[in-house]
């Protein structure tokens, strides 16, 4: 079974249409990365897929491991296993990064009729997590991403998706704006978490962040469509020839 | 007609009270307290009970007390039903000292010797003299213009005087409890304090406030506080009582050269709470600290109403209080800063914060700044507003549910105010407090 499977899905934002019927299904163990030029309705797909409210859906349908993941909540899409990691993560004064993940995980491990975690294996499994994308301690007694500078927001979400064990996870533009070390570092969390049974979808707006984490597939969308599909050679040859290419090429279709 | 079902207004009320007093007193009518008596009980007598026509009760409409059934009360003949250990704020490790209806019970207080302060009661109808007390009683609330501080001059029987002596700092927290019995029938009550920090003391002060019985209990109380010479005081006032409770606070406070004083007001329930708190920082590099947390549900109203008054050069003030109204609650805030001529280099901030979580939920608040000197630095900055969508999704997308997501942001709302507690034992308590009232709103 896919784990997700969009069918011609088609979203609104004040009345404007921005995704017009777009189609895309992700299998177990599979990273698909979208690129697309700036507006073409990559961070758009994003909040749709994680419930965001603004965003009117008025066709289309997407199964999320079987279950029609339109009609949930956020937070049970979450629960479903469903992760975002967020272009621009919000800062939560006064909430500490430990006490929101402890709550986190307990409220999804809970959906799951599962026990909560106590407090001493809940610090042992951050402590082995924070490792995966380079964290100090100091980190989590902070409040959720106030004051962090944009590589620890993003190492931040790594953090969080490291936790949660999401069965898919979509990286909305996570390497933009991030220095080279800071985007090894993310990359390495990610390949770290990559297995046979979890699937993500990396969108991104640069080639580069590619060489790290290597695609199965590569899309491009464009005006709200994904207009062409490849291997991973197809994110260097964009590269190459820019977007414009894409819009001719969608002319001589 | 039966004469016993008309209800006498509140004012009728006050002036037959003020009668039956004057008629009591033997030997002391004409000595300083009870002349201080009789013009402040004119002074309110002229006005009445403010009406939402005058500018500082605009918001807050008092005509609820001519609906209460109340009595004038002092005391209560029977408070064995009262075990203090069972108050919610007692585990606090502190020397409580217990007020019922405004007067000291001795049965009830869990207070011994402490090193360094005097606790003293004054009976003001027996006493014709105030002895060392009498420069510092009435000196503040005298001229105050405001009704119920009036009131309470004109009705009061007793005084809680604190002095922390010279030097001293006290060991632990002193606790004052106010228990308003309201057992037997509606009470208007008029608990009256005097705190005296002398020549570089320190201490700390939390104030505990509970109502007992299911009849209207309308507390006025008054404060007068000294702090003398780099004397030092946080005083931490707790307004977690019933739905039965109704507020009146008037906080006066007078600081001298380098005193630092810090006043919290933690509002979390109650029916009726308005709050005046103001100092005047008449002397150089002084301290004022404001704090305040109120949160309304129901048709509650939370009023906080500040004054601070820089009359000297070179001081400092700030005033952080952050509102959450539910239901048809409605908060009022009205900061006045005043920096007279004189005081030049004067730092003085306010904020004023809060978070509406109904459509019928009402804050007003207004910053009221009078500026004098020319060499300063004030700000103030008030905000209201739902709680942030994005701030409240991005908590979703982590599979913590709507409500819950709410209650997490309104805690930490509350706690970056919280969090200025000095006690940690009673911050936590505080703490666990608002997460159960959330909790309690919420379900």
């Amino acid at each position: 079974m896919a784990l997700l499977k969009i069918d011609n899905l088609k979203a609104n934002i004040n009345g404007n249409e921005i995704l017009h019927g777009l189609n895309l299904t992700v299998n177990p163990g599979e990273v698909h990365a979208i690129m697309g030029p700036n507006g073409s309705g990559k961070s758009t797909l994003a909040s749709v897929l994680a419930g965001k409210e603004e965003f009117e859906v008025t066709d289309g349908y997407v199964e999320f491991s079987g279950k029609n993941l339109l009609e949930m909540s956020p937070e049970d899409r979450a629960r479903e296993g469903l992760f975002l990691a967020f272009q621009y993560p919000v800062e939560i004064p006064g909430v500490s990064n430990a006490n929101f993940i402890k709550t986190s995980v307990n409220e999804i491990r809970k959906y799951r009729g599962l026990e909560s975690l106590d407090a001493m294996d809940f610090l042992q499994l951050m402590r082995e997590r924070s490792k995966l994308v380079e964290i100090e301690q100091s980190f989590l007694t902070r409040s959720v991403n106030e004051g962090f500078s944009g590589g620890e927001k993003k190492r931040n979400e790594i953090f969080q998706m490291a936790m949660l064990e999401p069965k898919l996870a979509i990286m909305d533009e996570t390497d933009s704006g991030l220095d080279i070390d800071a985007l090894k570092v993310v990359s390495k969390g990610v390949n770290k978490l990559r297995n046979s049974e979890n699937g993500f979808v990396v969108i991104t707006h640069y080639q580069r962040l590619l060489n790290y984490i290597v695609p199965d597939y590569v899309h491009i969308l464009f005006e709200g469509k994904i207009v062409k599909t490849g291997g991973k050679e197809l994110a260097l040859e964009l590269e190459e020839k820019g977007y414009d290419w894409v819009k001719d090429h969608i002319n001589e279709l | 007609m039966n004469n016993s079902e008309i209800k006498s207004d509140f004012k009728t009320m006050i002036k037959s009270e003020f009668e039956k007093l004057q008629n009591s007193l033997n030997g002391s009518s004409g000595s300083e307290i009870n002349l201080a008596r009789k013009d402040e009980f004119s002074s309110f007598f002229v006005k009445g009970i403010p009406t939402i026509k005058f500018e500082n009760w605009k918001y807050t409409n008092l005509t609820f007390l001519n609906k209460l059934d109340l009595k004038v009360q002092d005391g209560s003949e029977d408070v064995s039903d009262i075990n203090i250990k069972e108050l919610y704020y007692s585990e606090v490790d502190s020397h409580k000292i217990v007020l019922v209806n405004g007067i000291y019970s001795k049965e009830l207080s869990d207070f011994f010797e402490v090193d360094g302060l005097d606790l003293e009661i004054i009976n003001t109808t027996s006493s014709t003299d105030l002895g060392k007390y009498s420069s510092y009683y009435g000196k503040l609330t005298h001229n105050s213009g405001h009704p119920f501080a009036e009131i309470n001059t004109a009705l009061s029987k007793s005084v809680l005087v604190i002095e922390i002596k010279e030097n001293k700092v006290v060991d632990k927290p002193i606790q004052i409890i106010n228990i308003t019995d309201a057992s037997k029938h509606g009470v208007f009550t008029n608990p009256r304090i005097l705190v005296i920090c002398k020549k570089s003391s320190s201490c700390k002060i939390i104030e505990t406030n509970y109502t007992v019985g299911n009849n209207p209990g309308v507390k006025n109380i008054v404060k007068e506080i000294f702090l003398e010479e780099n004397a030092n005081l946080n005083y931490y006032k707790i307004q977690d009582d019933t739905e039965y409770s109704h507020t009146f606070d008037y906080t006066q406070a007078y600081q001298l050269r380098d005193s630092h004083f810090d006043e919290a007001a933690v509002s979390l329930n109650g029916k009726f709470i308005r709050n005046d708190l103001r100092t005047i920082l008449d002397s150089e590099n002084i301290e004022s600290h404001y704090y305040g947390i109120f949160i309304g549900s129901n048709s509650d109203l939370i009023d906080n109403h500040t004054f601070v008054d820089h009359a000297k050069p070179n001081c400092y003030s700030n005033e952080n209080y952050r509102g959450i109204l539910f239901d048809k609650s409605t908060g009022v805030f009205n900061g006045k800063i005043m920096v007279r001529p004189d005081a030049q280099k004067t730092n003085a901030y306010q904020s004023n914060k809060n978070v509406l979580l109904s459509p019928y939920a009402v804050i007003n608040t207004k910053p009221e700044l009078e500026i004098y000197a020319d060499d300063v630095k004030c700000s103030h900055g008030a905000t209201s507003g739902a709680l942030d969508e994005n701030s409240k999704f991005y908590l979703q997308t982590r599979g913590i549910g709507e409500k819950q997501a709410e209650i997490l942001l309104l805690n930490a709302f509350a706690a970056e105010v919280i969090g200025e507690i000095k006690i940690e034992k009673l911050r936590n308590l505080v703490l666990s407090r608002i997460e159960d009232k959330l909790n309690m709103v919420y379900n």
